[in-house]
């Protein structure tokens, strides 16, 4: 076919499908087929992890039935398909299929949620040549679109559809001719996901649990500094619903690093912020940290479930079943009460507080001693700071030394890397990548450590709950047993590899970059 | 793709009106379809409204020359459904697919490239058993046996059974009773009969019916004109059967593209 032919064209509003017959040339050139009102509906994470994987996971129901379809991004053909009604939410309630590996694949344990509905009505046109033979199908389309984010449906714009019968290009290029540059009618885009999304304010990546703040390194500490904590405002408010509702375990794990960068900016980046602030809201975000731990402490172990039946051989593995339901008991409690706390006046309080100190024209009290300081200066002597701080604690880890040394460590390089995420934007990428990376492989390492020894701790207090005496509760405690110790070696060999961990990290050439990129910056501002 | 053969050794059993049929139903139910009409007489061709010629048809069957069955296709006036146009050519395929070197496969071989196409290839076949049928059974996921419940007719399915038994074929063979006129007490006794275990018979029974008769005025299949009469729900019923047995046919909705 030849590719300068459109595959649609964008109507004026209001015309129906007798003026689009009558302008074709009425019933000697036309036949009006039947109507059919179909609707579809867009699914990704919240996080959109399938536009990120290059799919898209549409639902279409139309008088042919309901099917659920796996498609690449670039177009092209579908990947998979499946008749499925229900609204897909949980890969796990898929049929077995392709589609639902793809999708499990790249969710892991985030949910579906519909992005977008388009419902419409679609009629087919027949265009006939002198012998009554179809030569070009067309449909004609009226859609609305609507989503959770917008009050009332969107009108699209009403379009044509030009679906080409195969050997006869000739007459499908004169009705082409006829429609562009007679009617004048533009070309229609080729796939409305585009249109869709703005029509309902979406974005592909509009969210992300990921900092990218822009800033510029002349910015006073004390408007960047607001600038970041906004942002971080902001993913901590978007995933609350999602959290408050239960969606799925990731908007809770979002909330908490949301607040815990929160807090670690109040303290991290110091004298920007008047120091009253400073104080009050470090206590406030403390209780939302404090609160929301429990639930995500079972989330943990629910999502690890798998892994610790895996670890068990085969004949113990279901012993798990009495944790598993106990864990599912105390999850609806604490979730119960995380729900009352989110919606609770002190939680709302401290978001509204929050908001206006952030948005404020002017901070109350006195102004902090660097809130006037170029944000680069500021920013590379604390990041210059915490680096040297880490280089010190880290070389003094010794293999067989107390667990709370690994547990400071992990502290300061969190730090670190909250501080380098912060304020990202006022240092060239590429170079700043590389140290991400580094630290990363660090922090890797200490935080399996970590959560090793919280699992296992966690794991004995549960074992608590159950009455070894008791013959139904005996083998549960058994498998816990045998998972703590399973642990409790992970964690041993996890302290073995630290120092292999930290070597790549205290290397000449990372500390090469550090000192280019924060050292020079940070003198300038040394009389702080 | 999915290939299914409308077969029988026997002329004049409802073949095309099979094959156009259920082609038709296929296509509408969102599969991308494509029938050949590989019978020189061009029935389907006919039915579905497009001149019987395919340009270079000879060259294509004895596997001369670059040409492919794409640039062949006619689309028909219904959507998702394509037509291979019979030729006069064809009366003479058996000597042209026997130019090629692997002469039962030929018909396989130019149906592969548009296997991204389609998702469906009906074949609608011509009488007789010669090396056009040995390609059809070769190229075909299922053959489908329109049979007239008499003695003669169940002769010709045992020959073929066992034509294919010789061969070593595997293909499936679902046989299904056409033409059948409940008033004869003929066709109730064969339909009653226990049948040849090699082959199973569908449940589906095709009415005798003038309105099937009428599609060569209407040009248009029965399901398209008349899908509420007995012969359409009979084809209707027929394509849910065969579809079901067949397996893997996934509608496309036509209008996902957009999306």
């Amino acid at each position: 076919m030849n590719d300068s032919i459109s595959s649609g064209y964008l109507l004026p509003h209001n015309f129906g499908v007798e003026r689009l017959a009558k302008q074709l040339g009425g019933d000697a050139h036309c036949r009006v087929g039947e109507t059919a009102s179909f609707s579809l509906h867009y699914f990704d994470s919240f996080d959109w992890r399938l536009h990120a994987a290059g799919l898209r996971l549409l639902q279409m129901r139309s008088p042919r039935g309901t099917v659920v379809r796996l498609k690449p991004v670039a177009g092209g053909e579908p990947i998979d398909s499946v008749a499925f009604d229900a609204e897909p939410a949980w890969p796990a309630d898929l049929p077995d299929s392709r589609l639902r590996a793809e999708v499990a694949k790249r969710l892991d344990m985030r949910v579906l949620l519909p992005l977008a509905a388009v419902h419409g009505e679609v009629t087919d046109l027949s265009v006939l040549n002198e012998d009554g033979k179809t030569v070009v199908r067309l449909q004609l389309l009226n859609m609305r679109c609507d989503s959770a984010d917008v009050d009332e449906p969107r009108v699209l714009w009403p379009r044509v559809r030009v679906l080409p019968v195969r050997g006869y290009q000739g007459d499908l290029k004169k009705l082409s001719d006829f429609m562009s540059i007679e009617m004048e009618w533009p070309d229609a885009p080729d796939c409305m996901f585009d249109e869709v999304m703005a029509a309902v304010g979406r974005e592909p990546d509009d969210y992300s649990s990921k900092m990218n703040v822009s800033l510029s390194p002349d910015m006073t500490a004390a408007d960047a500094t607001r600038k970041v904590l906004r942002d971080l405002l902001s993913t901590l408010q978007r995933n609350i619903p999602g959290t408050r509702d239960d969606l799925d375990s990731e908007f809770l794990h979002d909330l908490r690093v949301a607040t815990r960068r929160t807090r670690s900016a109040l303290s991290q980046v110091k004298q920007v912020l008047p120091e009253s602030i400073v104080a009050d809201f470090k206590q406030r975000f403390a209780w939302l940290g404090q609160v929301t731990g429990p639930v995500r402490d079972l989330d943990v172990f629910l999502l690890e479930l798998p892994r610790y039946r895996a670890s068990l051989p085969g004949s113990m593995a279901t012993d798990l079943d009495a944790l598993e339901e106990h864990l599912h008991i105390a999850h609806g409690k604490e979730q119960a009460s995380l729900k009352r706390e989110l919606e609770s006046a002190r939680m709302y309080k401290l978001l509204d507080d929050w908001h206006g100190v952030l948005n404020a024209e002017t901070l109350p009290g006195e102004p902090a001693l660097f809130a006037d300081q170029p944000i680069e200066q500021v920013a590379s002597k604390r990041i210059w700071r915490m680096y040297k701080r880490v280089l010190k604690v880290g070389r003094a880890i010794e293999v067989d030394g107390p667990a709370e040394d690994m547990h400071e460590l992990r502290k300061d390089c969190k730090k670190l890397r909250y501080l380098i995420e912060f304020f990202q934007g006022i240092y060239p990428k590429k170079e700043l990548k590389e140290l991400i990376r580094a630290l990363k492989v660090v922090l890797d390492n200490l935080g399996e450590f970590q959560d090793l020894e919280v699992q296992a701790d966690k794991l004995r207090s549960f074992a608590k709950d159950f009455d070894p005496q008791d013959p139904h509760s005996m083998p549960t405690v058994m498998a816990i047993g045998a998972l703590v110790a399973d642990l409790l070696r992970h964690q041993q060999a996890a302290h073995e590899r630290f120092a292999d961990c930290f070597h790549a990290f205290d290397s000449a050439e990372n500390h090469a970059h550090y000192t280019h990129l924060f050292k020079a910056k940070a003198k300038g501002e040394a009389q702080g | 793709m999915k290939i299914i053969g409308v077969y029988n050794i026997k002329g004049g059993v409802g073949k095309t009106a099979t094959a156009v049929n259920i082609a038709h139903l296929a296509a509408k139910s969102g599969l991308r379809t494509l029938i050949w009409d590989l019978d020189p007489q061009a029935a389907a061709t006919y039915y579905l409204r497009v001149k019987p010629k395919v340009k270079r048809s000879e060259k294509l069957l004895r596997g001369k020359g670059k040409g492919e069955l794409d640039d062949v296709v006619k689309g028909s006036d219904y959507a998702n459904l394509d037509l291979l146009p019979a030729d006069f050519s064809y009366r003479n395929m058996d000597l042209l697919l026997g130019e090629n070197k692997k002469p039962t496969m030929r018909l396989l071989k130019l149906l592969r490239p548009l296997s991204k196409e389609y998702d469906l290839v009906v074949l609608d076949c011509p009488p007789s058993i010669s090396l056009v049928s040995e390609n059809i059974f070769r190229a075909a996921d299922a053959l489908l046996l329109p049979t007239i419940p008499t003695t003669l007719s169940l002769r010709t399915m045992q020959q073929l059974l066992d034509f294919m038994e010789g061969r070593k074929l595997m293909t499936p063979v679902y046989a299904f009773y056409s033409m059948v006129d409940r008033r004869k007490r003929l066709h109730q006794d064969v339909i009653a009969a226990p049948g040849d275990p090699r082959c199973s018979v569908l449940e589906t029974v095709i009415p005798y019916a003038t309105e099937v008769e009428r599609m060569g005025i209407e040009r248009r299949p029965v399901t398209d004109y008349i899908p509420r009469s007995p012969a359409g729900l009979a084809y209707q019923a027929l394509w849910a059967e065969a579809k079901a047995k067949v397996g893997g046919l996934n509608p496309m909705v036509d209008l996902d593209a957009l999306f």
